[in-house]
């Protein structure tokens, strides 16, 4: 520990950043993906004092702490490594983003990538209760993004309009075509279309199916630089087809998987988790993982009447501060927008044009106007500036740069973009960790 | 902000870093390759720095076990190397700016420098008028000292031409991709020589602008003028249509008629000043928000009245639009004509930089407009601003140099230019062929092949330097006093910054939210 009395400040390194709420502090460490948190508001005034250049005698007197109480805790932080004893109040710059304000207003969507998400298709050849278009209560979408039934059919999107789109998407700077339906290969023909645009365009494409596939489709799929994924809905053929309601979908789905694996096609696994079958999900990843799953994801998700909001919350809602950690690139979004909106745009089947799938309105139509126009509007502005110190209940709190969770669903069962937020465990004003 | 400090024992300069010293004593390492400023906590020379750059991270591993002076930063170096590529990482084996051999040197200048359309592409289309002007200011870029610039000609644009440039560019303006842009803003500016020698021409230019948009797009137009040839005619047409002006004005009549003077050798200064009067009289309000000032420093200015000048409000003056210091003060060809006392200038730079120092630790605003904002502070958060924004410094080419076709300058005889600053030998089209991408990617490529050793200069990712300060004798030039001075500059620009914001944590709030309201993250 270097400490004299020559140093007389105490600086916090470039790559950690100071965040302070109401009553407590956290130092995030953005490096190494962690997280200390200071629970006393003397101490979160004597760290933001120090953050700001002052002297350690001035932020002890300041927060009517003792000196030798400051320098404890300031021991403390150096030996996490976050910080360092220096003669000279160093001016060291922790939070970068990665696009100024201005830029991000100069150049819209065009920095660092962005992802577009196509339905492809409405129609499915599952039925899964979890399913999102049977008012299911999911954590966040399932990739299957269809929407829900309505007795009028749609008049699907002209391919050309899809395409057009894409490529000027493309000129932004996006640079992932997700596919998604419904089934896409309920509409075959557009989907190779798309893939091909994607891969003419240099993007790289994910694609949702349920893998109920004919063996000459599949060959021409892996054929394609595409990511892949799949629901497992069970590791047995009984309980995964009463799940999707499909007499075959299992065995369609292990002959889809073996031949992906015998062509080396990653795939990632969609594990459906229904509150309090949380073990039979457990099981299911496992079940995925020996078939050659190189990714997975869980969907815990609750049915309508007999689940509500609070029972999601329990099962995936963060439990205390090491949950709230984040690395670098996390952070880096969180504080410039919302992570989900992170240049995210949605296309439906109809052309129904949203910053999320699981929005539920459409912000404009791509079957009345061209991509071009819809985005020269600025519709997209307030969702590109919606980080979590916009929002008011946010604002408080010191964990809300490390704050993952969906703000479309808070909307959604709260009602408003501003209300405590559907998962969170913490109150700021407190300082505490709700059970 | 132009003028370079002297470089002392305090300052270590290496091919992939720079130590500097602020004015508090404290040290930083600034790394070439992440454009991050990190504290020295403890004396370490450039030449153990050197040493560690070079070594491999087993090397700096066994460092930290020793235990010896340096485990601490050699700890924090791995961290860094790991995570951010930063500290040597880029220059062994990683891709990234830093590289060793001619090939990669080439390829890494080259391949950012291939022509794409940014949202900021074609929004600035800049008419030059007429080439004639009624003045012969010294250090007019058509004074004839200057290379590549040829002396001042009675050549004036054709309506046929101006006409077809107008068309031209609302045409390139009316694809998807820029209609996809909000709010996407056009300027249309009018330069010379001096434009309002063509008044008429000027208002039909601005009718016929208006006319074909149609309301497509937010049209707004300025003139640069010395706004000595004003007539009242004139004036009433340029605020009735809210037609900005950008005027030079040196400062106070002592500066401002040392140089800048009508062909008998009288200053100018009475008369811009009849004039802006004359356009505040008209109308206040359109006065205050559409006239602005532009300053040429040189190296005889005295600043302190420059700044007295503008900063007292019984003056009137009008607020500043940009301080144009002359093209390096050092190097420049001006002041091989116009010689100056480089310690004097020195001398009043460091004053005006302890009055800005002042006013931000006093929390007294420095509004933009001000001398102080355009002077010092503007060019501190041209700074920052890339500092702030991560790994800036591994994206984009090298040197401070644009994109061509960002703006379109149209010559009086129609051919397109990169800016109105370059010489007139680098065209990129024409009224009559449109915008050429090919020799915009020809221009780059040139550009990019006559870069010097950039991979070699710590400063790569900060210089100023662009086609306008290089461009000469049909290709680019680099000399290395130029490059020696654009070093310097970033030096002056980097101790300022970290001296002020030792001193003044949140002293560079400039408007950018993702900066200013998570410089230190505390509660709203």
């Amino acid at each position: 520990m270097i400490h004299s009395d020559n140093n007389n400040y105490f600086v916090f390194l470039p790559h950690t950043q100071f965040v302070r709420g109401v009553h407590g502090s956290v130092v995030h460490d953005l490096f190494d993906g962690k997280l200390y948190w200071f629970n006393r508001q003397e101490i979160s005034e004597a760290l933001a004092l120090l953050a700001k250049g002052r002297s350690i005698e001035e932020a002890a007197e300041r927060s009517h702490l003792r000196y030798d109480e400051l320098r404890q805790y300031i021991d403390a932080l150096i030996s996490l490594h976050v910080g360092r004893y220096a003669p000279y109040p160093f001016a060291t710059e922790g939070y970068r983003p990665w696009a100024l304000d201005a830029q991000i207003k100069k150049e819209g969507f065009n920095f660092q990538g962005g992802s577009v998400t196509i339905e492809l298709a409405r129609e499915c050849l599952y039925d899964c209760e979890w399913c999102a278009s049977k008012g299911a209560l999911a954590a966040e979408p399932c990739g299957c993004f269809v929407s829900p039934k309505t007795d009028t059919e749609i008049s699907m999107l002209p391919m050309e309009r899809i395409v057009r789109s894409v490529e000027l998407l493309r000129s932004l700077g996006f640079d992932r075509l997700v596919i998604a339906g419904g089934e896409p290969f309920r509409e075959a023909d557009r989907l190779w279309q798309l893939l091909e645009l994607a891969a003419r365009l240099g993007m790289k494409s994910e694609l949702h199916t349920t893998g109920v596939i004919d063996c000459e489709m599949i060959e021409r799929l892996c054929s394609f630089d595409v990511r892949i994924a799949m629901p497992f809905a069970a590791s047995n053929t009984r309980a995964f087809n009463r799940a999707v309601r499909h007499p075959s979908g299992y065995n369609s789905l292990l002959n889809a998987v073996s031949r992906f694996a015998s062509r080396g096609v990653a795939f990632t696994a969609k594990i459906p988790a229904r509150i309090g079958r949380e073990e039979a999900a457990i099981a299911t990843a496992d079940f995925a993982v020996s078939h050659g799953a190189v990714g997975i994801k869980f969907l815990v998700y609750g049915l309508p009447g007999k689940h509500t909001p609070e029972h999601i919350r329990n099962v995936v809602a963060p439990q205390g501060p090491a949950d709230m950690a984040v690395d670098l690139r996390q952070f880096m979004i969180n504080s410039q927008r919302h992570h989900c909106f992170y240049n995210a745009l949605f296309i439906g089947a109809d052309g129904a044009v949203k910053p999320c799938p699981g929005w539920k309105i459409a912000v404009a139509s791509l079957a009345e106007e061209s991509l071009a126009t819809i985005l020269g509007q600025g519709f997209f502005d307030r969702f590109a500036a919606t980080a979590r110190n916009d929002i008011t209940s946010c604002s408080a709190c010191e964990f809300r740069l490390g704050c993952r969770a969906c703000l479309v669903r808070t909307i959604e069962w709260k009602g408003s973009l501003d209300a405590h937020h559907w998962l969170c465990s913490y109150e700021p004003g407190a300082g505490v960790w709700r059970k | 902000m132009n003028s370079p400090v002297a470089k002392d024992a305090s300052v270590f300069e290496h091919p992939h870093f720079l130590i500097f010293t602020t004015r508090s004593g404290a040290q930083y390492l600034f790394d070439a390759a992440t454009l991050t400023a990190h504290p020295l906590f403890q004396p370490v020379s450039g030449e153990q720095c050197a040493a560690l750059y070079e070594d491999c991270d087993d090397a700096l591993r066994a460092a930290v076990a020793e235990e010896n002076g340096v485990s601490a930063l050699c700890a924090y170096m791995l961290k860094w190397r790991r995570t951010a590529r930063a500290f040597g990482a880029s220059h062994r084996g990683c891709p990234g700016r830093i590289s060793g051999t001619t090939d990669d040197r080439e390829r890494s200048c080259t391949q950012p420098l291939q022509w794409t359309p940014a949202p900021s592409t074609l929004s600035n289309l800049i008419l030059v008028l007429t080439k004639d002007c009624n003045l012969r200011c010294d250090y007019c870029i058509y004074s004839g000292l200057y290379q590549g610039f040829s002396p001042l000609g009675k050549s004036f644009m054709s309506w046929e031409t101006a006409r077809k440039a107008i068309d031209i560019f609302l045409s390139l303006n009316d694809t998807d991709y820029f209609r996809s842009i909000p709010d996407r803003k056009l300027d249309i500016s009018f330069y010379g020589g001096e434009p309002l020698l063509c008044s008429d021409m000027l208002e039909e230019v601005i009718r016929y602008a208006c006319s074909r948009n149609d309301g497509r797009f937010k049209l707004h137009f300025s003139v640069t003028s010395n706004l000595t040839s004003l007539t009242k005619r004139a004036a009433d047409f340029l605020v009735s249509n809210r037609i900005g002006i950008n005027c030079s004005l040196d400062g106070p009549a002592s500066e401002h008629d040392r140089y800048r003077r009508f062909p008998s050798g009288k200053g100018t200064f009475d008369a811009v000043w009849r004039n802006l009067e004359l356009l505040r009289s008209l109308d206040e309000a359109y006065f205050n928000e559409q006239v602005r000032a532009l300053v040429t420093i040189n190296g005889n200015s005295d600043l302190e009245a420059i700044l007295r000048f503008f900063d007292d409000p019984g003056q009137r003056a009008p607020q500043i639009a940009f301080v144009n210091i002359l093209r390096d003060l050092a190097t420049g060809d001006f002041h091989k004509f116009f010689p100056f006392d480089s310690r004097r200038y020195q001398q009043l730079h460091s004053s005006i930089l302890d009055e800005y120092f002042t006013r931000k630790r006093n929390k007294i605003p420095v509004p933009e407009g001000s001398f102080l904002y355009h002077y010092v502070e503007e060019s501190l958060i041209g700074v920052y601003s890339r500092i702030m924004k991560f790994g800036g410094g591994c994206q984009g080419h090298y040197t401070g140099t644009c994109q061509p076709g960002r703006r379109l300058t149209v010559s009086t005889d129609g051919a397109f230019h990169i800016c109105e600053r370059i010489s007139e030998e680098f065209p990129i089209g024409s009224v009559h062929e449109g915008v050429n991408v090919e020799r915009c990617n020809e221009v780059m490529r040139r550009y990019a092949a006559s870069l010097p050793s950039c991979n070699n200069c710590w400063a790569r990712g900060m210089c100023h330097l662009c086609f306008a300060h290089v461009g000469r004798d049909g290709g680019f030039r680099f000399p290395e006093e130029q490059c020696r001075f654009a070093r310097a500059v970033v030096l002056d620009k980097l101790v300022t910054l970290y001296s002020l914001l030792e001193e003044v944590p949140d002293a560079l709030s400039f408007g950018d939210p993702l900066v200013d309201r998570y410089r230190f993250l505390d509660v709203r």
